[in-house]
């Protein structure tokens, strides 16, 4: 019984959660001015750190992130614990990603996959430019909306990204949320996965 | 055997043979007899009831020009109280006391039962060794003894075949005049590396119990 409630209470929170349409109040605009979107990885091929949390199900992880861009393109997104450990190391261009290294635990193709999408959209990586489309949202922002895997992103950017949207068929999935901007580059920004449960945390530590 | 086959297996002996020399590490040499090593580490070891500690870490990652930097201390009292802190560039800190495992992660406190998980027995078993000195009694890992003019360094190398898989070898250096681990090395088979290196270590100091609650 008790289960069965928890279903239907679960039901009705995913129900209420799925904001249809949402994105069909956006309108469309020319007037992109100077603000054109930023990618917050730019290609400098810098090297970030940050302090990740990452929960998956019920499992929690914690440790260190590491991206670098080595080649135009191409980055290297490696995650280890606080003490060292490597957990996963893998590479994304514009074409495939490479597994390099990965703990049993998390070599999964769910797993994976879900994981390289979400560093795809959050390093800008691998989008067709030309097919962006461009809109204002009722406070204002500018939205760049780019076809990417089955569904679509949105790039809300007002002076700097502050928020990433991937949505399939009009139901948000993925909303990336980029906090705190110091010196161009937010020092948080928190993925929360609808669907699947995912949440990951990142803490700028230091930038290079 | 033709010749070439025996050719080829020359080559092969020889390669073997510099594979061998190659694994010793640099500046040191083979210590042909240990036994003498061990005695001291073991009564060294028997003299130390509590032991505090600085270290610094560092993480060499081949893709990255700049090693990843981090620091902390360690306090750890007999028989198997240990608090392994990180103070920077972020706060973690890891309480290993009868059985149980706290961490501390963003403020919040996580428990664990050791005995429950394999993974969290290792880490413990693997942390008390090296902070008691005595993971060279450990039968998971085959042991290898070298010396240079200033120090011991005793290499272990994981027995188990799902430990080489993340696991190359583990290298301590021990200081020759008090026998008091230096340094140790974690290598991945890719050859990426953990070096902590330990500072300011304080034997027999009175190390308050609050130390391993969290």
């Amino acid at each position: 019984m008790l289960n069965l409630r928890f279903s239907i209470g679960l039901l009705l929170i995913m129900l209420t959660g799925c904001h249809q349409g949402q994105y069909k109040s956006l309108i469309p605009t020319e007037n992109v001015g100077e603000r054109s979107l930023k990618p917050i990885f730019e290609d400098r091929f810098n090297s970030y750190l940050f302090k990740a949390n990452i929960q998956v199900y019920t499992k929690k992880f914690s440790g260190l992130l590491v991206t670098k861009q080595t080649q135009l393109g191409t980055y290297r997104v490696i995650f280890t614990t606080e003490m060292g450990m490597k957990l996963f190391d893998f590479e994304i261009n514009q074409k495939e990603s490479i597994v390099h290294y990965s703990i049993p635990q998390f070599d999964k193709p769910l797993f994976m996959d879900t994981i390289k999408k979400d560093l795809q959209i959050l390093l800008v990586n691998g989008l067709d430019k030309n097919a962006a489309e461009v809109f204002n949202d009722k406070s204002g922002l500018l939205v760049y909306k780019y076809p990417f895997d089955v569904g679509s992103t949105y790039y809300y950017q007002g002076e700097n990204l502050s928020r990433i949207e991937h949505a399939e068929r009009n139901k948000k999935k993925i909303v990336f949320t980029l906090n705190n901007y110091e010196d161009d580059f937010p020092q948080n920004i928190s993925i929360q996965h609808y669907g699947f449960r995912l949440k990951i945390d990142l803490t700028n530590l230091q930038k290079s | 055997m033709s010749r070439k086959i025996k050719i080829y297996l020359i080559h092969f002996f020889i390669l073997l043979g510099f594979g061998a020399f190659a694994q010793t590490p640099k500046g040191f040499s083979i210590l042909k007899d240990p036994s003498s090593l061990k005695k001291s580490l073991i009564e060294e070891n028997q003299k130390i009831n509590t032991t505090e500690s600085d270290f610094f870490q560092e993480k060499y990652l081949s893709v990255l020009s700049e090693k990843i930097e981090s620091k902390g201390s360690f306090f750890f009292k007999k028989p198997n109280e240990l608090r392994w802190e990180y103070t920077s560039p972020f706060e973690y800190v890891i309480v290993l006391t009868s059985g149980k495992m706290y961490i501390k992660n963003d403020g919040k406190v996580s428990r664990y039962n050791v005995n429950s998980n394999k993974m969290f027995k290792g880490i413990n078993d693997m942390m008390m060794s090296v902070v008691n000195g005595n993971l060279f009694e450990n039968p998971d890992y085959k042991v290898k003894y070298f010396v240079s003019s200033k120090s011991f360094l005793i290499e272990l190398l994981p027995a188990n075949v799902t430990t080489q898989k993340f696991l190359k070898s583990i290298q301590m250096t021990v200081n020759k005049t008090d026998f008091e681990i230096e340094n140790v090395r974690m290598t991945e088979p890719g050859g990426d590396y953990t070096n902590i290196k330990f500072l300011n270590r304080k034997n027999n100091v009175v190390i308050s119990d609050a130390k391993f609650k969290i």
